[in-house]
């Protein structure tokens, strides 16, 4: 295999590679801005200069091929002070507003000015300046901050594949701006945020809420549609705020779409029920686990037939438990959005499904019968999700008694007679499996929130003679 | 000194762009039968032989340039035909494509030929409307005449030939941005590789971008022979050039003299020296991206090599002269403003580089200036030569250092002074 030498360390090939690209092989990070493994390449910051011997000028290593016994040194003398001046050019204008800026503590122009800036600035001028503005729903603009690296307008015209943003004037004018100053028409916004190396392009959703050096995250798994996107989910002190896609090269490269990514928000949400629920003649009253529990074993074990409707946001394990646990009963699978995975579909160019459930695929391959099946009658019907699937609004009269246990809405505790906590996705490890038949095995992200409990727990409670649940 | 004048017999003269105007007086259209019946391998020798050198700023062997484009591909080839003359004090194509627009498409036919071409664009300066207008009239009449179109004369070639106006953008004349341009996008330029126009030029297809002058060079190489166009000019640097001078000189205007010609006899001679009876303080030589040549360093011969020697570049020729009444402050100051608001900014040194030397000169100018100050612009400059995706960051960097260099006791006299001395 053909081989480069990068700083002294011989590294292997493929035809095409780029220089950036095989450094990285060895941990050699060559800094950047304007490059991203998902975008095409422009070469515009300048960042990534590099010295190959034999030629007079540095190269960009980011769309520069590697050629087979290539020389290359990332840092010598002369790659030093080019790059150190790139850092330097671009805070010439910069507000270096890190304490009020959200990307701080994960911002590539702080990492760098670390790495290859300079110790004084140079530079006493005022500094351009701009008003923040509004991008539709999803971003907001500070333009102040912005470095011109030009990847938001490449995400959108090769990622959303709408074309929308663009670079207006020229130069030192140059404004990156929505064509029209519209709202951004894109379902994949909130990844603008991901690709701006700086605090220029940020969501809405999470500007101002927390700095990012506060937050520890856990990988986890999208469980807003059929596709399961890699995503991590950020937390402090049990509360998640925000989640990011992973790269995974099979199912979402970099990328999520903005239902995903602000799909987190009903754990937090001040409806979900997070305590258990007992229906009274007029109202629903609060009652510790314990006190709740024996009246719900005995509805169970005078009920002669049972209905089980199984949330497509259940993990695999979980069915599993529920059909161990009620083994006479008739199991149904239930996605809001598609009736069986035959009528799943993509509903665009990128990543989104027509399923709106993670785990359809899974209860069809665990033998659950499709939702049109449920017929209404039967002594018990016991509902269960994880809150991404909604409690179905009527769900509960098709028979005499009934229990949703999982995460429901105070909007949706109409004619359950118990309402049981459960967990949601981030609260719980499972594995689900996506549209094509790939199963993903997630952990928790943060610990169950309020009373809610896990299934295992609360089933293994009814049979237990303390009824106590764990 | 062997000299001839080739292209600017009737300049100044009016209604000299006509088609019956260039067959009475010029080669009209001869050239290109020639060159048909020599055929276009031969064509493309002599070409190379000539020794043909681009006159758009780089000095680029024509010939060779030709000859990058791939044989047997499937593509379309294109010829650009760069019209965009931009470079501060350049206005020889102006005059090329006023007086004797019949010459550029003669020569634009046969290189198109030579090249396996069937579509020339031309990428005319937004500003040139009369020439615009010009070029069109002329183009009608080569397409009425059999020299453009289904059969360019009886051979059974088609060419096809348009002219595309600018929207008022320097940097549209760098050939990757003019291409940009020509598509529809923005005119930035391209990063080479890979988007050498060789190989992946217009529409992603084999072309040419070749200037104005070069292409009207042509004809007389077709019809005069090689050997006739080797011999005006130093080795390696042929031909008869156009040379534009401005500034402060008696006689500024359009000269059109054999390469290697004195810049010295240009100035003393040809335009009657300096204006208002002051000396000689500096020249550019080649436009405002040319490192400027102090009093003593216009002891120089205008061609590519020599003044490549002298530390400084041929580029457009476009010669601005400068006495030395003048505050070479103003004159960077100039400078640094116009690559501010030319920059396409894409790139970071040559973005936010141009604007802060912007910002220095006019500090220091007006007296407000440190001594650190000097230093610090060769050092932006020397941080933006070399590390810019286009020549633009070196056509900023280099005149602003040279100046700083050259003239630094100015400098700093205003920096001790706090003001301009040669304010009253
Ligand atoms: C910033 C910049 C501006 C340029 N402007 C012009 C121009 O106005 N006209 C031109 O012919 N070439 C211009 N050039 C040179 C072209 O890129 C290109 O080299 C030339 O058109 C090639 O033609 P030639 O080989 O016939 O000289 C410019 C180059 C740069 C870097
Ligand atoms: S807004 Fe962000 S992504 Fe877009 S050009 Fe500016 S820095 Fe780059
Ligand atoms: S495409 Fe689906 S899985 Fe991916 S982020 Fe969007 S909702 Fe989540
Ligand atoms: S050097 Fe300047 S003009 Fe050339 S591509 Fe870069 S920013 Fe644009
Ligand atoms: S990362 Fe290579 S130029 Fe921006």
């Amino acid at each position: 295999m053909a081989k480069v030498v990068i700083d002294g360390v011989d590294v292997e090939f493929e035809a095409g590679e780029k220089i950036i690209d095989v450094a990285s092989k060895v941990n050699n990070h060559i800094p950047r801005y304007c490059y991203h493994e998902g975008l095409s390449i422009v070469a515009q910051c300048r960042m990534c200069l590099v010295e190959v011997e034999g030629q007079r000028k540095l190269v960009t290593a980011c769309s520069t091929p590697c050629t087979d016994g290539m020389k290359v040194s990332t840092k010598s003398e002369k790659v030093k002070k080019a790059v150190s001046g790139v850092q330097e050019f671009l805070l010439v204008n910069h507000p270096l507003d890190c304490p009020i800026c959200d990307q701080a503590g994960e911002c590539s122009l702080q990492e760098y000015s670390y790495k290859h800036g300079q110790e004084d600035a140079r530079t006493d001028f005022f500094r351009r300046t701009y008003i923040d503005v509004d991008m539709g729903p999803s971003i907001k603009k500070n333009m102040n901050r912005c470095i011109h690296c030009t990847r938001c307008i490449r995400y959108c015209d090769e990622v959303g594949q709408i074309h929308e943003m663009i670079a207006q004037q020229r130069g030192n004018d140059t404004e990156i701006v929505t064509i029209d100053g519209n709202p951004l028409q894109t379902a994949y916004a909130g990844g603008l945020a991901d690709v701006c190396p700086v605090g220029s392009l940020t969501t809405k959703d999470f500007r101002f809420k927390k700095r990012v050096w506060y937050l520890r995250s856990k990988d986890t798994i999208c469980d807003g549609c059929s596709q399961g996107c890699n995503i991590s989910a950020s937390f402090e002190s049990n509360l998640i705020y925000r989640l990011e896609p992973r790269k995974n090269m099979d199912i979402n490269k970099w990328w999520m779409c903005d239902e995903g990514r602000y799909g987190f928000h009903h754990v937090h949400s001040p409806s979900r029920v997070l305590g258990p629920l007992i229906k009274t003649s007029d109202s629903f009253e609060s009652r510790l686990w314990g006190d709740l529990i024996p009246s719900v074993s005995a509805l169970v074990q005078q009920a002669k037939n049972i209905s089980v409707v199984v949330a497509a946001d259940a993990t695999l394990e979980e069915v599993a438990i529920l059909k161990t646990h009620f083994s006479s009963a008739n199991f149904y699978s239930y996605s809001p959005s598609v009736e069986k995975t035959s009528e799943d579909k993509a509903v665009d160019h990128l990543i989104r499904r027509k399923d709106k459930s993670p785990n359809l695929k899974g209860l069809e391959e665990s033998g659950l019968r499709p939702f049109s099946e449920l017929k209404s009658g039967s002594d018990l019907l016991i509902f269960f999700n994880a809150g991404k699937v909604r409690v179905p609004y009527g769900l509960a009269k098709l028979a005499k008694n009934a229990i949703a246990i999982g995460v429901a809405m105070k909007e949706d505790l109409n004619g359950w007679n118990y309402v049981l906590p459960s967990l949601s996705t981030y609260e719980k490890s499972g594995t689900f499996v996506n549209h094509t038949g790939m199963k993903q095995k997630f952990a928790a992200a943060i610990a169950p929130v309020g009373l809610s409990r896990p299934l295992n727990k609360i089933l293994e409670a009814l049979t237990k003679s303390d009824r106590k649940v764990g | 000194m062997n000299h001839e004048i080739v292209f600017s017999k009737y300049y100044g003269e009016s209604q000299t762009e006509g088609l019956d105007y260039y067959k009475k007086h010029d080669y009209g259209y001869n050239a290109l039968l020639k060159a048909i019946e020599m055929g276009f391998e031969k064509v493309h020798q002599e070409v190379k032989d000539s020794g043909l050198r681009g006159r758009g700023g780089a000095g680029f062997p024509c010939g060779m340039k030709w000859g990058f484009i791939p044989k047997n591909t499937e593509k379309p080839i294109y010829l650009v035909i760069n019209a965009d003359e931009s470079e501060p004090g350049t206005f020889k194509d102006r005059a090329i494509m006023a007086y004797q627009p019949h010459l550029m498409i003669e020569g634009a036919i046969i290189s198109a030929m030579t090249i396996k071409a069937h579509m020339i664009y031309v990428y005319i300066r937004g500003e040139y409307v009369k020439e615009a207008k010009i070029l069109d009239a002329a183009i009608e009449e080569a397409y009425k005449a059999g020299y453009l179109g289904k059969n360019v004369a009886g051979t059974g070639y088609q060419l096809d030939m348009v002219v595309h106006r600018g929207a008022g953008a320097y940097i549209c004349g760098e050939e990757t941005a003019l291409l940009n341009s020509l598509e529809g996008k923005r005119g930035e330029p391209r990063i080479k590789p890979p988007f050498f126009p060789a190989a992946i030029g217009l529409f992603s297809c084999p072309t040419v971008v070749n200037n104005v002058e070069t292409l009207a060079c042509v004809p007389m190489i077709v019809s005069k022979g090689a050997e006739w166009f080797r011999s005006f000019g130093p080795e390696k640097n042929h031909g008869m050039k156009l040379f534009c001078i401005s500034g402060h000189v008696n006689r500024p205007g359009l000269y059109e003299r054999p390469m290697g010609y004195p810049l010295m006899k240009l100035i003393e001679e040809d335009c009657g020296g300096i204006w208002k009876g002051r000396k000689l303080k500096a020249a550019f030589p080649g436009g405002s991206s040319a490192p400027v040549l102090t009093a003593e360093e216009c002891n120089v011969n205008l061609d590519f090599d020599s003044l490549a020697k002298a530390g400084s570049m041929l580029g457009s020729a476009g010669i601005m002269v400068i006495d030395d009444a003048t505050c070479i402050l103003k004159v960077a100051i100039r400078t640094a403003h116009f690559y501010q608001v030319e920059s396409c900014g894409q790139c970071t040194p040559c973005r936010e580089g141009s604007m802060w030397l912007k910002e220095l000169h006019i500090r220091l100018e007006a007296g407000e200036g440190k001594v650190s100050d000097l230093d610090l612009i060769e050092d932006i400059c020397n941080n933006m030569d070399g590390t810019t995706i286009c020549a633009f960051g070196e056509a900023t960097a280099w005149p602003l250092r040279s100046m700083v260099k050259k003239f630094r006791s100015e400098y700093e006299q205003h920096v001790v002074e706090k003001r301009c001395p040669f304010e009253g």
